[in-house]
């Protein structure tokens, strides 16, 4: 049956040519789009490109500046503290002028006395961002008075008082090149702890639609604390008992420099989109 | 409804049966179509051929401007200065400074994006 059609066809007089034409035209089309398209969508990609490129550009900038100001630097805290002890003796002055002690000498203290403020400075510098991290690490949320009392109470341990994930702050790293603030470069940073290290988190500022590119730093503390001490020695003489008595009173006064230097160093780098 | 393509049919399966040839003008009709069928296939190849050597050429400037961007060998002549700030607040980078001067890297091969990168100025 099937052969006898194709017979049928091969001696037909039938003509084709409008139909093939017709054909030929439609797959040209067809592929001509096709070919057409795909070198515009990979010429459109481009665009695309630089965009990411700007992102990552951006935000790896940031990251060298931060990893630059704070991988090696140190921070230190520093306080002082007095002890005071009074000595108070009592002399007898005799008929022919000589002096000997009457009784014994009455010892007080040694008494310590209210702690100087503690102070964090990155060489002489206490705004500078790794002493609002290292304030945050050492002294969590305490203020000026209970961070004074902490730094000298036996149970002070630089770290204790954070939690995981405890915020620090959120801060921005801007531009400005003359009157342009240049703000397709502009890196906001999340600054926390985490594991009791330094946590930073960069990425390029984005609208809700954009996509991000992230790095996350993380800076570790190493402690080194000592107690250094001075003393002075001040004397007195009560003259009111005179002629026949005086006292002296000696005050002895130790002050304590307890001193925790931070040193922070860069441990990890994360990268993501 | 009905009829109407019942006449459809049977003009098709007359139209099948014939044994009649095209004229000279179906003829000449079918080739200018076929003729500018080929014609706009080969315009869109060589468009296709441009844009691809366009973009491979485009590609090539921006690849070299990124690396001498990643080098940061080449910064622009007006640098400018990067502040960590909160709000009103500024916090120093680098003690004693509450702005870091910098130099900046731009690569604008692309036209519309500017690439940009930059450093601490060398103190």
């Amino acid at each position: 049956m099937k052969l006898n059609t194709a017979a049928k066809k091969i001696k037909s007089e039938r003509g084709a040519s409008i139909t093939f034409a017709l054909l030929i035209f439609l797959v040209c089309a067809v592929v001509g789009s096709i070919v057409l398209s795909a070198a515009t969508a990979s010429a459109g990609r481009l665009n695309k490109l630089a965009e990411s490129d700007r992102r990552y550009y951006s935000v790896s900038s940031a990251a060298e500046l931060i990893v630059e100001a704070l991988d090696g630097k140190e921070v230190v805290i520093s306080g002082d503290r007095d002890d005071v002890t009074t000595t108070v003796t009592t002399y007898k002055v005799n008929a022919d002028g000589s002096v000997e002690v009457d009784g014994p000498s009455v010892v007080t203290g040694p008494v310590s006395g209210t702690p100087g403020n503690v102070s964090l400075t990155q060489t002489g510098d206490a705004d500078s961002l790794l002493c609002l991290a290292t304030k945050k690490l050492v002294f969590g949320n305490n203020n000026q008075a209970a961070s004074n009392d902490y730094f000298w109470d036996s149970t002070y341990s630089p770290g204790a008082l954070v939690t995981n994930n405890d915020v620090i702050s959120d801060l921005e790293l801007s531009h400005q090149r003359g009157a342009d603030t240049l703000s397709e470069l502009q890196v906001d940073i999340d600054v926390k702890i985490t594991e009791k290290r330094l946590h930073l988190i960069l990425k390029n500022h984005a609208s809700a639609d954009e996509a991000v590119y992230t790095i996350e730093l993380f800076f570790t503390p190493a402690y080194n604390t000592i107690i250094s001490k001075s003393s002075n020695t001040q004397t007195a003489i009560d003259n009111t008992l005179m002629p026949a008595k005086f006292k002296e009173t000696v005050t002895l006064t130790e002050t304590y420099t307890k001193t925790t230097t931070v040193y922070w160093s860069l441990s990890e780098i994360k990268k993501g989109q | 409804m009905k009829a109407a393509v019942r006449k459809g049919l049977k003009a098709a399966k007359l139209k099948i049966l014939s044994n009649g040839g095209e004229t000279l003008t179906e003829v000449l009709v079918s080739l200018l179509i076929a003729g500018l069928a080929l014609a706009m296939f080969a315009g869109m190849i060589q468009a296709s051929i441009n844009i691809v050597d366009s973009s491979e050429a485009k590609m090539q400037e921006y690849y070299t401007a990124n690396n001498n961007l990643a080098l940061k060998t080449i910064p622009e002549a007006t640098g400018g200065t990067v502040s960590l700030t909160k709000g009103t607040d500024i916090y120093n980078l680098f003690p004693g400074s509450s702005g870091v001067d910098v130099d900046y890297f731009v690569n604008d091969k692309l036209g519309g994006v500017e690439v940009m990168s930059y450093e601490r100025e060398l103190p």
